[in-house]
């Protein structure tokens, strides 16, 4: 099925291209030297990274600015969709003012999620009894909620430099900053003054409370991270 | 008093120091600037580019499942619309460690739901049972000596839809336990809820597990 989506999406874009003026043009001129994928699109490499991905098994991040969400998707499914409240991007101060965005950042693919602060602990590890010395107690694993407490504010960081900085969890709406994390907040600070900033940018974004703590417990590691362009 | 004057002069150096901090975490708490976002086109391949975003998403037409494995929620989708919104039980995540003993090394098992896309690629009714190795290690069982010993009736539920590498969708008989990551990797579902995705679900239909 997967490799069927992905024909016909290459289709779908074949046909597109003879409309597209600009990649038209661009296919007149003589062909590189280096092989490429099935489509060559020499003015937009983060769209190459698109169609390699497109229609694939990843897992995917998808923001809409003009829609207000962030789907989760894979293999071109929406199997999630979380309405962003607010949505603000930022770069690291320099000198009173901030570092200028990286030029096409919005238009590539980033890559490699990863939680910040992780998920706590390690895999519970069961040595099987000898035989015969069973007690017959059955372990009853933990909810979702004990198993996996949320943070108050947590980031999704990708591999080149971008975080999905997300906001919106219980404690905030309630104005309270658990004191179990000022602790964290301050290292946070210190690590900053002495390393630098940790992000390229940051892309802020507002969640309901319930979808805030969802997408913590449950974002596989590895999704890529798009933003589409629906209107311009 | 010169003494004096030095403490004084300490103290409101001290206090000049810890005020300028707070200030600066005030006023910069995260290092970051952050404005509204501008999410224009560059314009580069500007028409390939709204295709392939067009294409990106398209839901199958016929049914499917996906399966939030982390909050043990299953749910029917046909198109855009969710049919019906089940509690399961996924995998635990847990590991079982099987004991070294003097013929060989113990081996391991990581109780987990695989993420990502399957299929249906069967179903059977009044599904029975092979208890697996970790079934009795786990239990502190001994091996049976045949296969058939392995053989279990009922365990299953009333169905079972089968991904492949031994997983499956299937019912239980501890539906108190629904909600919570208590399989070995296989998805539970109660006794209603696995007739509805027995009944609506062919052989073919994708599973989407996150």
């Amino acid at each position: 099925m997967t490799s069927l989506r992905f024909r016909l999406l290459m289709t779908g874009l074949a046909l597109g291209l003879g409309a597209a003026p600009g990649v038209a043009a661009e296919a007149e001129q003589p062909a590189p030297a280096v092989a490429r994928g099935p489509f060559a699109f020499p003015a937009n490499p983060a769209l190459k990274d698109w169609l390699a991905k497109a229609g694939t098994d990843s897992f995917f991040l998808v923001l809409d600015p003009v829609g207000g969400k962030l789907q989760l998707v894979l293999g071109g499914v929406i199997i999630r969709t979380f309405p962003v409240a607010d949505l603000k991007v930022a770069t690291p101060r320099r000198w009173g003012g901030a570092t200028p965005l990286p030029e096409a950042w919005h238009e590539r693919v980033w890559t490699g999620a990863r939680i910040d602060p992780p998920h706590p602990g390690a895999r519970t590890e069961i040595v099987g009894p000898e035989v015969g010395t069973a007690s017959g107690e059955v372990l009853i694993p933990p909810t979702p909620e004990e198993a996996i407490p949320v943070p108050s504010l947590y980031r999704v960081r990708f591999a080149e430099g971008l975080a999905l900085e997300v906001t919106g969890g219980q404690a905030e709406q309630k104005g309270e900053l658990p004191p179990n994390e000022l602790p964290s907040g301050l290292r946070e600070k210190w690590r900053l003054l002495r390393e630098g900033a940790p992000d390229l940018v940051r892309v802020r974004i507002r969640l309901e409370p319930e979808h805030y703590a969802e997408m913590y417990r449950s974002l596989p590691p590895g999704t890529d991270f798009v933003i589409l362009h629906a209107v311009d | 008093m010169k003494r004096r004057l030095l403490i004084g002069a300490g103290i409101a150096l001290g206090a000049l120091v810890v005020l300028t901090g707070v200030a600066l975490l005030m006023v910069d708490r995260s290092g970051y600037h952050y404005r509204d976002a501008d999410f224009a086109f560059s314009g580069a391949d500007r028409g390939a580019r709204r295709k392939l975003e067009a294409n990106f998403t398209k839901p199958p037409a016929k049914v499917y499942i996906v399966v939030d494995r982390t909050h043990n929620r299953l749910e029917l989708r046909k198109g855009s619309t969710t049919t019906l919104t089940a509690v399961c039980s996924a995998g635990s995540g847990y590991k079982l460690v099987e004991r070294d003993t003097a013929k060989r090394k113990g081996r391991q098992w990581v109780f987990d739901t695989p993420r990502g896309i399957h299929k249906v690629k069967n179903k059977r009714t009044d599904p029975v049972w092979k208890r697996p190795d970790w079934d009795y290690i786990e239990r502190g069982e001994a091996f049976p000596r045949r296969d058939s010993e392995r053989i279990e009736y009922g365990m299953l539920g009333d169905y079972a839809l089968d991904l492949g590498d031994g997983y499956m969708i299937h019912g239980t008989l501890y539906e108190r336990l629904l909600g919570r990551g208590v399989t070995h990797g296989c998805i539970r579902l109660g006794k209603d809820d696995l007739a509805t995705v027995y009944r609506e679900c062919p052989i073919g239909t994708p599973i989407y597990i996150y």
